[in-house]
């Protein structure tokens, strides 16, 4: 149990010198729900055979030292940053709270964004080197005081191609022969089944950090994946559990982070999830999971809830586009729906039809609608016509 | 009934059907042209429902500073040499320098250009308003290089909104102030979820390194109820007025000084035990600016 001393205080008027008074108060627990260490629940990081919680600390957001050292004190041993976290300042203050901690009671992770990578479609250009890669380790490494790191994530990948980029994997491996970095990873946000089959094709590769939460449309494609990893002794870390953190765009409906977080874990190929963490009461929710996963009903309820709303917004996936048999620009006339109903700006919405050009009824022509690959999962047709509608009204009306 | 109001109203009707509403506005932006390139910006608008689409796990630190919208175009000189602009805007000019902020460190190459723009290898970054720009190029080229700081100054004339710094940060003592570190915090200030929408500077006198953070947004109300909800985890209660000086242990972030004025909360958290006299210069400081 990790306890503090709580000093007594002094208030004095506003225009008076503080003045001290100080008595010892009683101790009180910090989280009661990790009193007991053993009650931590705890799995393999696959080949790697770094035994971790269920919960590790996502430390991206975080800019307060003193939340990373509660992690600590509370058993959490794997924390995850990388070179490009607000501008190197998050493996900057890791490298500080964990100066002259034991290394061995710490798993670190930090993540290389590659150079030049092409953003919508994932492909390396000339750009992408090892030189460039090299640079910015040496750079993570300096920043966080450390002679090695457990986990260097190639990050962001999306293609097979950075998957087996020649340069850059021989580079890490040549890191981890050098004792540079203990083991090599990739990060994943997109496309991940893909990325994730190569790597186990590719048989060098230790750790994958995917995207994996209960609101992902091609969820049972990525458990096959990671199903295949997890059995190909790769070690599995889950980020993106909460699916954005809120229902809502205004950020005032929550996800339920607990219900969120156990849902994960309920797949045993998860060897650990990474929430981001900016507040101790973040902390302690988590901390309940790390010794309890169970999912209660009130659990099951609340993701049931947060995945069956699929929002307002199209992703631009430009799935749609192939499908649809009167070539609609089906992404604009979605951003013209969100300009209506998610901004409440009619005058843009109305000036976005006008310029698309597609009329008051743009699905009069089909009885039924083709685009049945939404990743969204919109009724289209429905939507379309909805917000064509918006045409019927004179412009000067609106603006 | 007039046939114009029989219409607005009908229009009316139509607004009123066409729910949830917010004040929230998208913007859209006319690139610039630039001598010799061409432009692409078959993007789509990133909002923050797809942000992560194009920036991955940033999209969470943008959105807790009120992101809105996102517009992007590739310069593109033949197939060899591009430039990317990214313009970024947020709800409010706070918001975009906290994105801004958050992102820049204290030993860039700042310069003048908008409030304050920076340049690193292959990029320029500025803020201006609620947009925080940014253009990357992978070319070492002079001439491209010459032309992202082209396109970078004809930006920044496109955007409406202020050159200058938010006023609170000119409350922050010179003294010890380590250049460029202040920030703007929405939320979670020093880990609590009852602490928001906080300034902050980093300071290192002698031995003693420490941070200040000033809560200049929040009315007397605001914090009342925040105050109330922070000191009284500490077994402290603030009166019913605004005003008082407070120094207590935080169970997790150490001692903290804190003093509450109409309009201000100033809480300095680092410095040592029983630093009363320091805190008090500071204070007073800020203060009597």
């Amino acid at each position: 149990m990790s306890n503090i001393n709580r000093r007594a205080f002094i208030r004095t008027g506003a225009a008076g010198a503080a003045s001290i008074m100080a008595t010892t108060g009683g101790a009180f627990a910090m989280f009661p729900s990790s009193k007991d260490p053993s009650d931590i629940i705890y799995r393999t990081l696959g080949k790697t055979g770094i035994k971790i919680p269920v919960i590790s600390m996502g430390v991206m957001r975080a800019d307060n030292p003193s939340l990373v050292r509660a992690c600590l004190d509370n058993g959490i041993t794997y924390f995850d940053t990388a070179n490009g976290y607000q501008g190197g300042r998050n493996e900057k203050m890791l490298g500080e709270v964990f100066r002259g901690h034991d290394r061995e009671l710490i798993t670190v992770a930090t993540k290389v964004q590659p150079a030049g990578v092409e953003r919508r479609t994932g492909q390396p250009t000339n750009d992408t080197t090892a030189e460039d890669f090299l640079q910015k380790f040496e750079e993570s490494m300096e920043r966080l005081q450390m002679d090695y790191v457990d986990i260097l994530h190639l990050h962001g990948a999306s293609s097979v191609e950075m998957v087996n980029h020649k340069e850059i994997t021989a580079l890490m491996k040549d890191l981890k022969r050098k004792g540079r970095i203990r083991f090599m990873g990739v990060s994943t946000h997109s496309n991940e089944p893909e990325v994730i089959d190569a790597m186990v094709e590719a048989g060098f590769w230790d750790v994958v950090l995917t995207k994996y939460n209960f609101n992902i449309s091609y969820l049972d494609r990525l458990e096959s994946s990671i199903a295949r990893a997890s059995e190909a002794g790769l070690g599995v870390v889950a980020m993106k559990t909460m699916a954005g953190g809120f229902l809502d765009r205004e950020r005032t409906k929550p996800v339920n982070a607990t219900a969120a977080l156990r849902w994960a874990l309920q797949n045993e190929n998860i060897h650990t999830t990474i929430p981001g963490m900016t507040s101790f009461d973040m902390l302690e929710e988590n901390l309940k999971v790390m010794v309890d996963i169970k999912m209660t009903e009130d659990d099951r309820n609340a993701v049931k809830i947060a995945s069956s709303g699929n929002g307002l917004f199209c992703t631009a996936c430009n799935n749609c586009l192939e499908k649809c048999r009167t070539s609609l620009p089906v992404p604009d006339l979605m951003r013209a729906y969100m300009y209506a109903y998610g901004y409440a700006n009619i005058e843009k919405a109305h000036t976005l039809l006008c310029e698309i050009g597609t009329g008051p009824d743009p699905c009069k022509d089909c009885n039924d609608c083709a685009i049945d690959n939404c990743t969204k999962q919109f009724n289209i047709r429905s939507k379309i016509t909805d917000i064509s509608r918006l045409l019927n009204v004179p412009h000067e009306f609106i603006t | 009934m007039t046939k114009h109001s029989v219409r607005k109203g009908i229009f009316f009707l139509l607004v009123l059907s066409l729910s949830p509403f917010s004040l929230l506005c998208g913007q859209d932006f006319d690139f610039p042209e630039l001598n010799r390139f061409d432009i692409d910006n078959s993007y789509p608008v990133y909002t923050p429902d797809n942000l992560w689409d194009y920036i991955n796990g940033a999209a969470d630190s943008y959105n807790a500073l009120g992101f809105r919208d996102l517009h992007i175009a590739d310069y593109n000189r033949g197939a060899r040499h591009s430039i990317k602009l990214e313009i970024y805007h947020h709800a409010g000019e706070n918001l975009a320098f906290g994105i801004y902020a958050m992102e820049r460190a204290p030993s860039y190459d700042f310069f003048k250009l908008g409030i304050q723009g920076y340049r690193e290898e292959g990029l320029v970054h500025f803020l201006k308003g609620e947009y925080y720009v940014k253009l990357t190029t992978h070319s070492e080229s002079k001439k491209i290089l010459a032309a992202v700081d082209e396109l970078a100054v004809m930006v920044e004339a496109m955007l409406d909104g202020s050159d200058k710094f938010p006023d609170a940060l000119a409350l922050f003592p010179g003294r010890g102030k380590q250049e460029n570190s202040e920030m703007f915090i929405a939320e979670n200030v020093m880990g609590h979820e009852f602490l928001n929408n906080a300034f902050r500077a980093s300071y290192n006198i002698d031995d003693n390194h420490f941070e200040i953070y000033l809560f200049t947004e929040n009315t007397d109300k605001e914090n009342q109820q925040m105050l109330d909800k922070y000191l009284s985890k500490y077994k402290l209660y603030p009166g019913d007025e605004p005003g008082g000086k407070f120094y207590f242990e935080d169970g997790y972030n150490g001692f903290i000084y804190l003093s509450w004025e109409h309009g201000l909360v100033i809480l300095i958290a680092g410095l040592k035990e029983n630093n009363t006299e320091l805190a008090n210069e500071y204070f007073n400081n800020i203060i009597n600016r």
